[in-house]
């Protein structure tokens, strides 16, 4: 299954969504979607999106049409051949470690669409801190 | 005006040549502005700055011409030249960068568009100033910015060569944009690592001086460089932070009175929080105008007494001895530099950065004619002893690890101090367990997960690294993964045993975690049992640093440099 099938069957991540929802815990609302660098770089495509209220996640599909329309607070760009190591976490219910791993190996990349206050007020920095980015920033 | 004129002035007075560098931070401005603009509209990757959109060609045109009119205002306040910044994700940087832009006008696309806006300012300017006042532009040798597309360091080198056929007086190359996710000036990052940006442009572009200086405090290193044809100019910024009276003690070669800079980046993390730069090392930095931050003399020479030589005990007996008095310092351990030499010895950063700190005090001591006693602590029975009594005595003792919260839940002979361990006075078997995940905790499970430990570090709090600035945070928790520590966070600590630890997960859900050894990493306790004693003993009494309460290597300092500056 490649990247783009994988991101619009949202029943393959619920069950993993389920399974983390610690994760999620403090996010009161809020959307972080996930695409395919080839899909950020040339809208529209499949996007993959987490819905979160009150701290349950739910995934649905939705078409990414550029940064300025896609909508949500957060956006993961996965590297197209992310697939397999992808299905692999989706199977251990641990796309939290996996996605950890692959921001900090380059091979995801976060972007944020929200301003700081606008996140910090939804209760997203649990969640960023937990993929490994600390919420006030860094400079190395 | 009249105030940047008198900055020009100041400079010139002092026998410098003075640069007025302009800085558009497009992509990093949307701080105080409220609004945040770059080439194309590419989001932000730190949530410190608001999200940006695109500029128009309308908007770039008055940009640059807001450029050149801001040059212009600048050589009439009296600047000599005037320097414009593509480096570190600012404006400039966002026009040359892949990543930043990508527009599909002239300003966009291939490297000689996206260098297209960069030409233009150079252009606007040097018309602006004209020819008696020198340009200089600061490029990324590397953007470090690779996964996000950004440029190359072949595409960065083009248009450092682009800049030059352009009629730049000076490029000055540097590494890294604020959201670059490795390190480019931070400790963990040897001095001289990126020497080899600027010798490859020094060669590349061999009519036109190049200056360089990042992550080169040292200006030894700097020096051997430029005898090696690797740059011109040696570039410096945050070691001036640490010590403002730098170029002068290496004119006058008082290289051992320098205050190192130790590339903490305490300033910048005090900058993602909006707030004003701080120093680690410099307490002076951000008050220079408070005159309670002046070093006078004494107005009387006063004899002290100071209980500790970790960085409180240090840099307030430097200081006092400064101001003339007579001081001397006790430590109970075989050497300066507390909890600080313990742990820089087991850094898995540049170790030396933290110990050319400590060298520094010890060279400083010994100038000031500070007397000095190790292997002895200050005691009450001690303090009777001496005769003629002290005027001050200064407790500094530090802070020590408390055993008392886990022993209820352990016997303390199962039990091993961080602080031992990390001294290399206590042996740990193959499997450890750390309780606590902050400073202590992490570098005691860095080391010994180097050394072929399998460590495991429990937090009961929510994250690890909580009591660590965050320019230094991500560094820890990076190092745990790429050490395969193992981390729990959130837990509760049920009960200690030979044979392992007893936790509970949130949900109430016990695992046990056997282990060889059980390390106690937190909490920490201050050690101010002395300032009890001395109370009716001595005329005056004060205590400083982690003997106050637990905290870190800024706050010791500061507070050894505020008692210091006034006693």
């Amino acid at each position: 299954m490649n990247l783009s099938a994988l991101l619009s069957n949202p029943a393959a991540w619920q069950a993993a969504l389920d399974g983390e929802e610690r994760f999620f815990a403090q996010i009161k609302e809020g959307k972080i979607g996930l695409v395919g660098k080839q899909t950020c770089a040339t809208p529209p495509g499949e996007m993959l999106v987490w819905e979160v209220v009150l701290g349950k996640a739910r995934a649905v599909p939705a078409r990414f049409r550029g940064w300025q329309a896609a909508g949500v607070e957060l956006l993961l760009v996965l590297e197209d051949n992310f697939a397999s190591e992808l299905q692999e976490a989706l199977a251990g219910k641990s796309i939290f470690a996996a996605f950890k791993k692959m921001i900090r190996l380059g091979r995801i990349n976060l972007f944020l669409l929200g301003t700081r206050d606008d996140l910090l007020a939804l209760g997203f920095e649990d969640f960023l801190e937990a993929l490994g980015v600390p919420f006030l920033g860094t400079c190395h | 005006m009249p105030e940047f004129e008198k900055i020009a002035a100041f400079i010139h007075e002092q026998g410098a040549v003075a640069i007025q560098q302009l800085l558009h931070c497009g992509r990093y401005g949307g701080i105080d502005l409220g609004y945040c603009v770059q080439p194309s509209a590419v989001p932000q990757t730190l949530p410190h700055f608001r999200p940006p959109r695109e500029m128009t060609k309308e908007e770039i045109k008055q940009t640059i011409k807001d450029h050149a009119e801001a040059a212009k205002r600048a050589v009439k306040a009296g600047f000599d030249g005037v320097e414009i910044t593509s480096f570190m994700g600012y404006l400039l940087a966002n026009f040359n960068s892949k990543f930043t832009n990508k527009r599909t006008d002239e300003y966009g696309g291939s490297l000689e568009n996206r260098g297209r806006f960069m030409k233009e300012l150079i252009y606007a300017i040097k018309e602006a100033i004209g020819a008696a006042h020198p340009l200089c532009v600061r490029l990324n040798g590397a953007e470090l910015m690779d996964r996000y597309g950004g440029n190359t360091e072949e595409e960065c080198l083009e248009l450092m060569k682009m800049a030059a056929l352009a009629g730049v007086d000076m490029i000055s190359v540097t590494v890294g944009w604020q959201e670059s996710p490795v390190s480019s000036i931070a400790r963990d990052v040897p001095p001289g690592h990126w020497n080899y940006l600027a010798a490859r442009a020094k060669k590349a572009i061999p009519g036109v001086p190049i200056a360089f200086g990042v992550r080169l405090p040292d200006p030894v290193l700097a020096e051997q460089a430029i005898a090696a044809g690797e740059f011109d100019f040696w570039e410096v910024c945050r070691p001036f932070l640490a010590d403002p009276e730098r170029l002068h003690k290496i004119a006058e070669n008082r290289l051992e009175e320098i205050k190192p800079c130790i590339g903490c980046l305490l300033c910048l993390s005090r900058l993602f929080r909006d707030l004003p730069y701080l120093c680690t090392v410099n307490p002076v930095l951000g008050h220079e105008v408070e005159p309670e931050y002046h070093l006078k003399p004494a107005a009387v020479q006063k004899t002290i007494l100071i209980a500790g030589g970790g960085p409180a005990g240090l840099e307030c007996a430097v200081t006092a001895a400064q101001r003339g008095h007579r001081v001397t310092l006790y430590e109970k351990r075989d050497r300066l530099g507390g909890q600080l030499a313990i742990l820089a010895d087991q850094d898995l950063a540049n170790k030396e950065d933290l110990k050319t700190l400590l060298r520094y005090y010890e060279t400083r001591l010994a100038k000031l004619g500070v007397a000095v006693h190790l292997n002895t602590e200050l005691t009450p029975k001690l303090f009777r002893t001496l005769s003629p009594a002290p005027d001050v005595a200064v407790v500094a003792a530090g802070a020590t690890l408390d055993l008392s919260p886990w022993l209820a839940r352990a016997p303390q002979e199962l039990l091993t101090d961080a602080f031992s361990v990390l001294a290399g006075k206590a042996a740990c078997g193959q499997r450890v367990v750390i309780l606590g995940g902050g400073k202590v905790g992490l570098v005691t499970a860095e080391s010994l997960a180097s050394q072929g430990h399998a460590v495991t570090i429990l937090e009961e709090g929510n994250r690890l690294a909580e009591d660590v600035i965050p320019t230094w945070k991500w560094r820890h928790t990076s190092w745990v993964e790429e050490l395969g520590i193992k981390s729990l966070t959130k837990v509760k600590i049920l009960a200690v045993t030979a044979a392992g630890v007893r936790i509970a997960d949130q949900t109430g859900a016990e695992q046990f975690l056997a282990a060889d050894t059980i390390i106690v990493a937190a909490p920490r306790r201050s050690a101010a049992e002395l300032l009890f004693s001395l109370e009716f003993a001595v005329d005056e009494l004060y205590v400083i640093g982690d003997a106050v309460a637990p905290r870190g290597l800024y706050q010791a300092i500061h507070e050894g440099y505020r008692l210091g500056v006034r006693v």
